[in-house]
């Protein structure tokens, strides 16, 4: 029981007055009579008649005493632990990370815990919120009295594989409570920081994790980045590929480190799995996949001898080249793309000539240099042009520019062509590093590799260049359009679409910023010492009771006699 | 002491025996004794309701005045007042003082032997016999010169006091006994008398105004009595004041005694003589 104004315990003086009064009145007038006979016998009369007349008496001065009492007490307005008036939003902290288990219960679960105390709490007519924040914020309960709504609400709950970003949610309650005025918001989260006018009801406690970070594989080897969120741990990681094991590690981690394991395994394998058999307080990220994506056969029709440019087109595998000559590309089927080595290099989509002018042939003054322009980074990625010299060149025109030298553009592209102004052979280009990756670059703008679907981040959309059934990891099957929005990559793990009779697998993966859950947030009271609890304040009641009381005195003094 | 008016009222009353008188000096009682002669005594100023045959018609004619002839063989009555003396009768000492005075004179009047004693703390203090008007003077005075104080047990002292002839007695007290007078009574019968009985009340003990809390202060000692006095209380004390002047009452009719009770608010010289009266004290 709180009391609301507790200096009011003033009021039991009232108490110890009466009773000193009570002894005050005691002293009688003394009174010389002639003989006190006859009214001995009165009294004793008055006694047999009335033998509860002490009582009575004794009666009359607790009575007034406990109405002093009552209204003392009264005085300090008392309040019992009620309930919480006034609406409440619940804001739900969905990400990731509240899938951590400490003592075996998640910290999800833990928040809907800690929410059911504080429903149980709310005076009925109070209305409830329940907003949910994982990939996106939904609103599970919308100013409902039901509380069995809500109890439903919160058991739906349930921790996504995304981050969560709870400024939306914050943003409603807010202009909730700007609208309606006494709004609760409470935030039910293990990461939020906080803010004025918010409560935060944190849920952990803190945990470690492992997480595997990274799964990748070239010919027979695949390798494994794995991230410690704890102490010094001897991990056990296993490799499996298409569902069998083929090789397990044994590795040890020290506290907070990154450590990479390597595998053995067979080069055919579609997919492989890597998995951490240690329990921690994430399961999701204890499993990556890698996708052995074949990429299916890219023609390009080359127009030209240029030894280096055919062994920097076939570098990829999927390269199929066609040597030909211009004349005779309308014959062909299937080019993805055209390339006409010369005195200049085009690249392009279609057999036409792309909107590209070169100029009257210059000497190169100035080395080749890379240009800065937007877009150009798919094709200038990983170039250095360190001492790659050029004799001479046409300047360009039309399109962005990609390579200078000097002033003038010698490398430009466009929306599906590229083109160089010079000769292979005025350069020693070929022999040098960046020139394969510049032609790949350029394979990978105008001729991307068709490897599928990209493996991706749980809660991250995907187009799917072909419709077809997705099956999802827990074995949902869901039907997508062509050039359909693939939206429903909630689960963690290994998708698989059919397609024109094709399989494309494609894995998701945890938020990784999601993993590392050693810290967890605390508690924090809006603008308060301690949680906001309701009161009922009882001083009516017991004002009631005193009148009662009060009513009974004086019905009951008026029938005391003598004592 | 009473007013010569009033004590003319009262030269005609006399007290009322029941028995005959005995022995002692000649009277005006007519006694069982048989006299031998019809010696003329006394003479007696005429007073309404004397028996009218007896009027000396002689005297008369000589003094123009009635007088009455004692002429026949008559005896004294032995009369004792007593006095309640203890410390209760102490405001109503004077209203027990005009009704020993009445009385006495009435009886000395009468040609009876009158004496007052006054029982008290100390015992019992009584004046010799009387006779004749002319121990009037004597009589009252020692009445009026006592002062009541203290406690005492009248019964036990009328036991032991002596001198006690056979007699009347009359019995002036405010009877706040817890046997309501009745072994007092039993004790002057013993001692072979009449027993008249007056009993002296104030106002206060009558009708009390009290309210409030008090402590009431016994004046003969006994214990202090605290008490909220309301109109419930008060109801009850006339309840226990009309049982206890019961019963005494019933004690006095029990034990033959005509019996008066006196309000000390009135003034005795209108009620006494009336009361004396109707109650046979007098006649």
């Amino acid at each position: 029981m709180n009391f609301l104004q507790p200096l009011g315990a003033i009021g039991f003086l009232a108490p110890a007055l009466i009773l000193a009064l009570y002894f005050l009145r005691r002293k009688h007038t003394d009174l010389p009579v002639p003989s006190t006979l006859l009214w001995r016998q009165t009294a004793e009369d008055a006694s047999a008649a009335h033998p509860f007349q002490r009582l009575r008496k004794n009666a009359l001065m607790l009575l007034q005493l406990l109405i002093a009492a009552l209204l003392a007490f009264s005085l300090m307005r008392p309040a019992l632990p009620g309930r919480v008036a006034g609406e409440t939003v619940m804001i739900f902290d969905c990400s990731a990370s509240m899938q951590a288990k400490e003592n075996g219960v998640s910290r999800l679960e833990t928040a809907v815990e800690k929410a059911r105390e504080h429903i149980n709490a709310m005076r009925s007519d109070a209305p409830l919120t329940i907003l949910s924040v994982g990939g996106e914020t939904r609103q599970a309960l919308s100013r409902s009295l039901d509380r069995s709504l809500a109890r439903e609400a919160l058991s739906s709950l349930r921790a996504e594989n995304t981050g969560a970003d709870l400024s939306p949610a914050l943003s409603l309650a807010r202009a909730m409570d700007a609208e309606l005025g006494g709004v609760t918001i409470l935030i039910f989260s293990d990461s939020f920081f906080p803010q004025p006018g918010v409560t935060v009801i944190g849920c952990g406690q803190g945990a470690e994790n492992r997480a595997l970070l990274s799964f990748t594989a070239v010919g027979d080897t695949a390798v494994a980045r794995i991230a410690n969120y704890g102490k010094d741990a001897e991990l056990t990681v296993e490799c499996s590929a298409d569902g069998a094991l083929c090789d397990a590690k044994r590795v040890f981690a020290g506290e907070g480190e990154n450590v990479s394991v390597f595998f053995r395994a067979p080069e055919n394998a579609q997919i492989l799995l890597a998995r951490l058999v240690d329990e921690d307080a994430i399961e999701t990220d204890n499993a990556a996949y890698f996708v052995r994506r074949d990429a299916g056969e890219t023609k390009v029709a080359l127009a030209g001898s240029n030894t280096f440019l055919e062994h920097a087109l076939q570098l990829r595998q999927d390269v199929r080249l066609i040597r030909t000559t211009q004349e005779e590309w309308d014959g062909l089927e299937g080019v993805k793309l055209y390339v006409r080595d010369g005195d200049t290099v085009v690249f392009s989509r279609s057999a036409g000539f792309p909107p590209v002018t070169a100029g009257e042939v210059q000497a190169a003054e100035d080395p080749l240099s890379l240009a800065s322009s937007a877009g150009a980074e798919a094709l200038t990625r990983y170039l250095t042009l360190s001492g790659v010299a050029l004799r001479q060149y046409r300047p360009l025109s039309g399109g962005e520019a990609f390579l200078r030298c000097g002033q003038d553009a010698v490398g430009v592209w466009g929306e599906d062509w590229a083109a160089l102004g010079f000769d292979l052979h005025d350069s020693n280009l070929p022999l040098k590093y960046d020139f394969p990756v510049m032609i790949q670059n350029i394979l990978s703008y105008l001729a991307p590799q068709d490897e599928g679907v990209k493996d991706g981040k749980c809660g991250q959309s995907l187009t799917l260049s072909a419709g077809g059934q997705v099956t999802t990891p827990l074995g949902r099957t869901l039907f997508v359009e062509d050039m359909g929005v693939f939206a429903d990559t909630g689960e963690a793990g290994l998708y698989r679409l059919r397609a024109e009779g094709k399989e494309y697998p494609f894995a998701m993966v945890m938020e990784p910023g999601e993993s590392d859950v050693r810290a967890a947030a605390e508690t924090v009271y809006e603008g308060e010492a301690g949680p906001r609890t309701g009161q009922q304040e009882i001083t009516g009641w017991l004002l009631l009771a005193a009148l009662l009381l009060i009513l009974l005195e004086g019905g009951l003094s008026r029938r005391v006699g003598a004592y | 002491m009473l007013d010569e008016q009033f004590l003319h009222k009262l030269d005609a009353l006399r007290p009322r025996l029941l028995s005959r008188a005995r022995g002692g000096a000649g009277g005006s009682r007519a006694s069982r004794m048989l006299g031998t002669s019809a010696e003329f005594s006394d003479f007696r100023e005429y007073a309404p309701g004397d028996d009218i045959r007896r009027i000396d018609w002689n005297a008369y004619a000589r003094f123009d005045k009635l007088f009455l002839k004692l002429f026949m063989e008559e005896q004294e009555a032995h009369i004792t007042i007593l006095l309640d003396g203890t410390a209760s009768m102490g405001e109503k000492w004077p209203c027990a003082c005009q009704i020993a005075e009445a009385y006495a004179y009435a009886a000395l009047s009468g040609g009876d032997r009158v004496r007052i004693a006054i029982a008290g703390e100390g015992g019992v203090s009584a004046a010799p016999f009387g006779t004749g008007r002319r121990d009037y003077l004597r009589l009252s005075s020692f009445a009026a010169a006592y002062t009541p104080k203290g406690q005492a047990d009248l019964s036990q002292l009328v036991r032991a006091l002596t001198p006690y002839p056979k007699g009347l007695t009359l019995t002036i007290s405010d009877f706040l006994w817890e046997d309501a007078g009745q072994k007092l009574f039993s004790a002057l019968r013993f001692r072979g008398q009449e027993v008249c009985a007056v009993q002296v009340l104030s106002p206060q003990e009558l009708r009390p105004a009290y309210s409030g809390a008090l402590r009431l202060l016994d004046s003969e000692g006994a214990p202090a009595l605290s008490l909220t006095v309301d109109e419930r209380l008060l109801r009850q004390y006339q309840d226990r004041l009309n049982r206890f002047l019961l019963s005494v009452r019933e004690n006095c009719h029990k034990n033959g005694a005509p019996y008066v009770l006196m309000d000390t608010g009135e003034k005795a010289e209108d009620v006494l003589i009336r009361q004396f009266l109707q109650s046979g004290i007098l006649e």
